[in-house]
């Protein structure tokens, strides 16, 4: 005889059955023990992602402002070069050779940047001098982009002109 | 097989018309020993056993059995196999067809003859040699009233068995033992008796019948046994092994008509020839 035989009506769970119902407990506790460690390698796994994902936008956050420096260092790069090319001094002669004899410079302003930009108030004794000055100042190689601001005529000519100035051999 | 370990018990309860035995086992270094048998009688008509119909007639009797045969010594929380008597249960011998489950077919073949539903019946079987088994189906309710008259007396509940099952996993260990002989096993219940006709520890047939102990019953179950026998397909005349409640007064009635016959025991380690030859059902203990 190699089995039992039972005609109960409540038939007991043989050994084999327990035996299936330990390996099954077995199981579910290794499934339970690999989820949890799962579940704990899944969070430290997002955990990392947030970080990685706060230290992207962070850094997206830097770039624009990396950006702004880089077009504010070119500028000042420009503005240096510009000011070793153009000293005030060279601009202040450029415009000197080109005022007539009834035009007098009352204030130079020089700003620069991708270009010299000059801001010159000039007195005129008459409209005349003040046409020849503009047209030398159009003419010059040394200035472009002229641009006359208002001006006030009483009795003298008052003016205010805006050019680009370029330096000799500038770029 | 459930296996009981060194030194631990095994306790059967079997159930008949006329009485309810308890035995304990116990294995030893020597193997299964029948350690106690303790028996309680019961009055005629308070268990009837049969298949269809009602079997605990007096269900207090019985449990006045039951209670009486365990008191002696049952073992604290020990699960009791019940032993269902001969006459509950229909049984036959089955060839498996290839590849079916055994319990299916047997539930399939047999359920049948239990009435209603196959749901009713709890079926099982013994398995024999080349694919075949002996399988038997027995009416839950049947079962169910057996099982709470020994409920009802505080006994944990172990498995169940039948007679006429325990008595042919008996008669083959036996028929074994005698090689290719064939033999007759006429295993008497109280009230009902199987009859198994064996060859070379092969079971062949089986055949349960209702026992009429009026004067000529030893010749009436001799020819019983010839028929199964012919039946079976056995060739010339069978040994005749008889066991079970009765088994001395019915050899004695053969031998003295000139008839042979033996008494089965359900082995030399079940105690003393002519006691275990009475307790057929011991061998579901033993086993």
């Amino acid at each position: 005889m190699t089995r039992s035989r039972d005609f109960s009506t409540r038939p007991e769970p043989s050994r084999r059955g327990w035996a299936l119902v330990l390996v099954g407990a077995l199981v579910f506790a290794v499934a339970a023990q690999q989820a949890t460690r799962a579940r704990s390698v899944r969070e430290e796994v997002r955990s990392q992602v947030a970080e990685a994902r706060r230290s992207l936008a962070e850094l997206r956050e830097r770039l624009p402002r990396r950006d702004a420096g880089s077009r504010d260092d070119a500028g000042v790069t420009a503005r240096a070069v510009a000011a070793s090319d153009a000293p005030p001094s060279r601009v202040l002669g450029d415009v000197a050779t080109l005022l007539p004899a009834g035009v007098r410079l009352d204030g130079l302003d020089l700003t620069y940047g991708r270009e010299v930009e000059v801001r010159l108030q000039v007195v005129a004794r008459q409209a005349s001098d003040y046409d020849a000055f503009i047209e030398r100042l159009a003419r010059s190689a040394r200035f472009e982009g002229v641009e006359l601001g208002p001006e006030r005529r009483e009795g003298e000519v008052r003016v205010s002109v805006r050019a680009a100035y370029r330096p000799e051999g500038g770029r | 097989m459930t296996r009981v370990g060194l030194f631990e018990s095994r306790v059967a309860l079997a159930f008949d018309a006329r009485s309810v035995c308890r035995a304990v086992v116990r294995r030893g270094f020597w193997g299964m020993r029948v350690g106690s048998v303790s028996t309680a009688s019961l009055p005629d008509g308070a268990l009837v056993p049969s298949a269809f119909e009602r079997n605990l007639v007096q269900p207090e009797e019985v449990r006045r059995a039951v209670r009486e045969a365990v008191a002696p010594s049952l073992l604290p929380r020990s699960r009791v196999t019940l032993i269902l008597p001969h006459g509950v249960a229909r049984v036959a011998v089955l060839d498996l067809p290839r590849g079916a489950e055994p319990s299916e077919y047997a539930r399939f073949r047999l359920a049948a003859s239990v009435p209603r539903f196959p749901s009713d019946a709890a079926v099982d079987f013994l398995p024999l040699e080349g694919g075949r088994i002996l399988a038997a189906a027995v009416r839950r309710e049947v079962v169910a009233e057996y099982e709470d008259a020994a409920a009802a007396e505080g006994i944990a509940r172990g498995r169940v068995d039948l007679a006429p099952l325990a008595a042919a996993s008996c008669a083959l260990r036996r028929s074994r033992a005698l090689a290719s002989a064939a033999t007759v096993v006429v295993v008497l219940g109280d009230v009902a008796c199987s009859l198994l006709a064996c060859e070379g520890g092969r079971l062949l047939a089986m055949r349960t019948r209702r026992r009429d102990p009026s004067r000529g019953e030893a010749e009436r179950l001799r020819a019983d046994a010839l028929r199964t026998a012919v039946q079976a397909g056995l060739t010339g005349e069978p040994e005749l092994l008889v066991a079970g409640p009765g088994a001395r007064g019915l050899l004695d009635q053969l031998a003295a008509a000139g008839r042979a016959a033996r008494l089965l025991s359900p082995g030399p380690e079940a105690g003393p020839l002519h006691e275990a030859a009475t307790r057929p059902w011991l061998a579901a203990a033993l086993s």
